[in-house]
C-alpha cells in the first residue's frame, strides 16, 4: 500500500480487485454520497502509465493538513475546561429541545423537553482553549463529570427557565441525560422528589453505550427509575449499532434512534419491528426527509431541528407579539435555557408553552 | 503431571466426552492430629487398596495427604471394603473425630466433577485473594495527561505479562496461545500511585488506547518476537488501524503469520461498528483472527454475533452463564474466560467449548 501526498492510498495487488472494491463501496456508503467516485482501478499492463501520471501529479499537491494536535494537550485542556465550566452558569451551557408526537392529520403534540449540554457551546470553549479537535472520549468524560452540576442547577438555578417552579396547566415532562451512576445518585433522587411535588414528570436518558457496558446495572437503574415514576430512555442508537444488536431487550420505555441518510437503505425493517415503532423516537430529525421516512416506518415521535422549526412556525402563526421575529430566531430562543438566549422574545409564555 | 493435574484432566475428559467414572476421595487432611501420624496415614491409604483391583483403576496423590482412586463400572463391594477398613482405623477415636462419610467421599463423573475438584484441593492451590482495595482517587484528566507523558519515555517491558489460553485436546489441556498484555494496575500504581485507573470509564478507555500503541511498539522491536509462539493482544479498534499496528505486522515473523489473535471489546466495537467492520476485514486478510472479548451473560442476548462476525467469541464465566443449557454461538469458536473454578470448566466442556482462560484451565494444562 502506498500513501500519496494528498492522502490517497494506492494498493498494488495481483488478481481481481472487484471483491475489494465492493467491500470498500459498502463501507464508504456510510458516509460518502457517491462511494464509487472514491475508487479507481488501474490494470498495470494496460493503463499503468495513467497511474504513474496520476501519482506524479500528486507530488506537486499540497500536503494534507496536519493531524490533530498532540492528545496530551487536549487532556490538560479538558481539565481546564472542566474547571471553567464548574465555575460558570449552567444555563449558559445547556439547551433544551422539545420532542413531539406527530400524528398525521392531527398536528404536533409536545411530549417532553430534553435538557442537554450544548455540544456547540462546549466545543466553542474547547476551541478557545486550542482544543478544537478534542477527543470524543474526553467530551463524554466531561459531560459525565458535569452531570452533578446539571442536577444541582435544575434544583436551584432560576436561569434554567425555572422548570421546577409551580406552573400553569399541563406542563411538558423534562428529560435529562445521565450516566448510570448519576441516575442512581442521591442528588437525582432528591430532584425526582422535588419534581413529583411540583407535578413535573421526569425522564432519564441513558447512553446506549453505557447500558451495553453494564446491562445488569442498566436493568437495576431502569427498575428503580420506573418505581420512582421516571421514564427511562435509551439514547444514541445509530443505525450501525441497530444492525448488530437487539436493544429492545433492554426494555427501555423509549429508544432514540439517530437519523442518518443511510438509514432508509440499511435494511433494518426487522430490527425496527423488534423495537416496536411506538417505542421509537427518531432523533436528530433535522430534515423533512428524516421525518417523512420516520412516518413511513410507523414512527410517530420526533426530535430535531426540523421539529424545532415546525414548532416555531406554529408559535409564530399564533403570536400576538411576533411581528419582526424570524422563524430561526424563534426556534433558537426556544432552545435556550438561560435568559440571555431568550432575549428579544416579547411573548415568553408562548415560548415556554406546552401547546402549539 | 501432579496428581491434582491428572485428576483435573480426568474430570475434563469425562465432561467433554460424557464418559462415566467413579472416584473415591480420602480426605486424610481431616484426620485429627492424634490420628495423623505417618503409620495412620499408611493405614488410611491402605484402606483404598481394594479399589485398585477394579476396572481401569487409577490412583491420585493430592495435596495435604489427600488420595483419590478412579475406576469404571460398579465396585460396590470394594467401596464397602474401603469404608470398613477406615472405620476400623477410627474405632475408639476421640470424640470430635470427623464421621467416616466426611473422610471417604464418593463421586460420580461427569456430574460431580466440580465438587470432586473442590474437595480434592483445587481451591487450596489457588492464589490468595487480592488484598482489600485501598480507597483510591479516581483518575482525572490531569493525572492521565501526566501518565501519558511518563509513558512516552518509560520502558513498559517490565509491565508486560503473559497468560495462556488453553485448549482441550481430547486427553489433556494444551496451550493454544498466550495472551500478552500490559498490567494496567501495576502500571498505574507506578505512574500514578493511589489512583484508580478504572474509576472514570472514558478516561480509562483513552488510557488503554495509549497502552495499545506502546504494546504494539514493544512487540515490533527487533528480535522481540524471535522464537515466540502464537499470542493474542487486547486492542482498541482505532489501534488496529494505527501505524504502530502496521509496524508490528511488518515485523511479524513468518512462522507467526496466521497465529495471532486480536481481542476487541464490545464497547469499543459498538462505539464505531463501521470502523470495526473495516478493521475486521483488513486484519483477516492479513491472517489475523478477531476475538470479541468480555461477552457476559447479560450482554450475550443483546448482541447479534452472526452479524458482528468475529472469528472467536470470549464468554466471561459467571454463575448466570451456567444457567444456559447451550452455547448460543459456535462452541468450537468460543473461549470461556475466568475459568478459575472447576464448575466453569465442567460447564464449558459439557457444552462443546474447548478453549479456556483461567486458573482451573491452567491447572489442567
Amino acid at each position: 500500500m502506498y500513501p500519496l501526498r494528498n492522502g490517497d492510498l494506492v494498493l498494488l495487488c495481483r488478481g481481481g480487485v472487484e471483491p475489494l472494491a465492493a467491500t470498500c463501496t459498502r463501507l464508504f456508503r456510510v458516509d460518502a454520497p457517491d462511494p464509487d467516485a472514491l475508487l479507481t482501478a488501474w490494470t498495470l499492463d494496460r493503463d499503468g502509465d495513467a497511474l504513474v501520471r496520476y501519482a506524479t501529479a500528486r507530488v506537486a499537491d499540497a500536503p494534507p493538513p496536519l493531524p490533530a494536535p498532540e492528545l496530551t494537550l487536549n487532556l490538560y485542556g479538558a481539565d481546564a475546561i472542566a474547571q471553567l465550566v464548574e465555575g460558570s452558569r449552567m444555563s449558559d451551557l445547556m439547551q433544551r429541545q422539545t420532542a413531539v408526537l406527530l400524528q398525521p392529520g392531527a398536528g404536533l403534540r409536545p411530549l417532553f423537553r430534553e435538557i442537554v449540554f450544548s455540544r456547540t457551546v462546549l466545543e466553542a470553549r474547547l476551541a478557545v482553549a486550542g482544543q478544537a479537535h478534542a477527543d470524543p472520549l474526553l467530551f463524554r468524560h466531561l459531560a459525565a463529570r458535569l452531570e452533578g452540576r446539571v442536577i444541582e442547577a435544575l434544583q436551584h438555578d432560576g436561569g434554567m427557565a425555572e422548570p421546577l417552579a409551580p406552573g400553569p396547566g399541563d406542563r411538558q415532562a423534562l428529560h435529562l441525560n445521565l450516566t448510570l451512576a448519576g441516575a442512581a445518585s442521591e442528588a437525582f433522587a432528591r430532584l425526582a422528589g422535588q419534581a413529583r411535588e411540583a407535578g413535573l414528570r421526569l425522564g432519564v436518558e441513558i447512553a446506549l453505550l453505557d447500558a451495553f457496558a453494564d446491562p445488569a446495572a442498566f436493568h437495576r437503574a431502569r427498575d428503580a427509575l420506573r418505581a420512582a415514576g421516571v421514564a427511562v430512555v435509551l439514547d444514541g442508537l445509530s443505525h450501525q449499532v441497530l444492525a448488530v444488536t437487539n436493544p429492545a431487550l433492554l426494555g427501555a420505555d423509549l429508544v432514540k434512534l439517530d437519523w442518518h441518510a443511510a438509514l432508509p437503505e440499511a435494511g433494518l425493517h426487522a430490527a425496527l419491528a423488534r423495537l416496536e415503532p411506538e417505542r421509537v423516537l427518531l432523533h436528530q430529525a433535522d430534515t423533512e426527509a428524516a421525518v417523512a421516512w420516520g412516518l413511513s416506518q410507523g414512527i410517530r415521535r420526533f426530535q430535531g431541528r426540523h421539529v424545532d422549526n415546525m414548532l416555531a412556525a406554529g408559535r409564530l402563526s399564533g403570536c400576538v407579539a411576533g411581528q419582526g421575529c424570524t422563524l430561526r430566531q424563534c426556534a433558537e430562543r426556544a432552545l435556550a435555557t438561560g435568559p440571555a438566549g431568550r432575549a428579544g422574545c416579547r411573548n415568553p409564555a408562548l415560548l415556554d408553552g406546552s401547546t402549539v | 503431571m501432579t496428581g491434582l493435574e491428572a485428576l483435573t484432566a480426568l474430570v475434563c475428559g469425562c465432561a467433554s466426552g460424557d464418559v462415566n467414572r467413579r472416584v473415591l476421595l480420602l480426605r486424610a487432611d481431616r484426620l485429627p492430629p492424634a490420628l495423623a501420624r505417618p503409620h495412620h496415614m499408611r493405614l488410611a491409604r491402605a484402606a483404598l487398596d481394594p479399589l485398585l483391583r477394579t476396572n481401569r483403576a487409577l490412583l491420585y496423590d493430592l495435596p495435604d495427604h489427600r488420595v483419590a482412586v478412579s475406576w469404571r463400572g460398579p465396585a460396590g463391594d470394594a467401596v464397602e471394603a474401603a469404608r470398613n477398613a477406615l472405620a476400623h482405623l477410627l474405632a475408639g477415636a476421640p470424640p470430635g473425630t470427623p464421621e467416616p462419610d466426611s473422610l471417604l467421599m464418593l463421586f460420580a463423573l461427569p456430574q460431580d466433577g466440580p465438587a470432586l475438584l473442590k474437595a480434592a484441593g483445587v481451591e487450596t492451590v489457588a492464589p490468595a485473594p487480592a488484598p482489600a482495595p485501598v480507597k483510591a482517587r479516581p483518575l482525572d484528566a490531569a493525572m492521565l495527561a501526566s501518565m501519558e507523558a511518563q509513558l512516552a519515555g518509560a520502558d513498559v517491558a517490565r509491565f508486560a505479562r503473559r497468560k495462556p489460553v488453553c485448549e482441550w485436546r481430547g486427553d489433556a489441556m494444551a496451550t493454544a496461545w498466550e495472551k500478552r498484555f500490559l498490567c494496567i494496575d501495576e502500571l498505574a500504581a507506578t505512574l500514578a500511585p493511589g489512583c484508580d485507573p478504572r474509576a472514570e470509564p472514558w478516561l480509562f478507555r483513552r488510557l488503554t488506547r495509549t497502552l495499545d500503541l506502546r504494546m504494539l511498539s514493544l512487540l515490533a522491536a527487533p528480535g522481540e518476537l524471535r522464537g515466540a509462539g502464537p499470542f493474542s493482544l487486547n486492542l482498541n479498534v482505532a489501534s488496529i488501524l494505527a501505524p504502530e499496528f502496521m509496524r508490528l505486522d511488518a515485523a511479524l515473523p513468518v512462522a507467526l503469520r496466521g497465529q495471532v489473535v486480536l481481542d476487541v471489546h464490545p464497547g469499543d466495537v459498538l462505539a464505531d461498528p463501521a470502523s470495526f467492520a473495516f478493521a475486521r476485514g483488513f486484519v483477516r486478510g492479513r491472517g489475523y483472527r478477531v476475538l470479541l472479548r468480555g461477552v457476559t451473560a447479560a450482554l450475550l442476548p443483546l448482541l447479534d454475533l452472526d452479524r458482528l462476525a468475529p472469528d472467536l467469541v470470549q464468554l466471561r464465566w459467571c454463575p448466570k452463564l451456567g444457567q444456559l443449557d447451550a452455547v448460543p454461538w459456535a462452541s468450537g469458536r468460543t473461549v470461556l474466560s475466568r475459568a478459575d473454578a472447576p464448575d466453569a470448566l465442567q460447564w464449558g466442556l459439557a457444552r462443546g467449548i474447548r478453549m479456556f482462560h483461567g486458573r482451573a484451565a491452567r491447572l489442567a494444562a
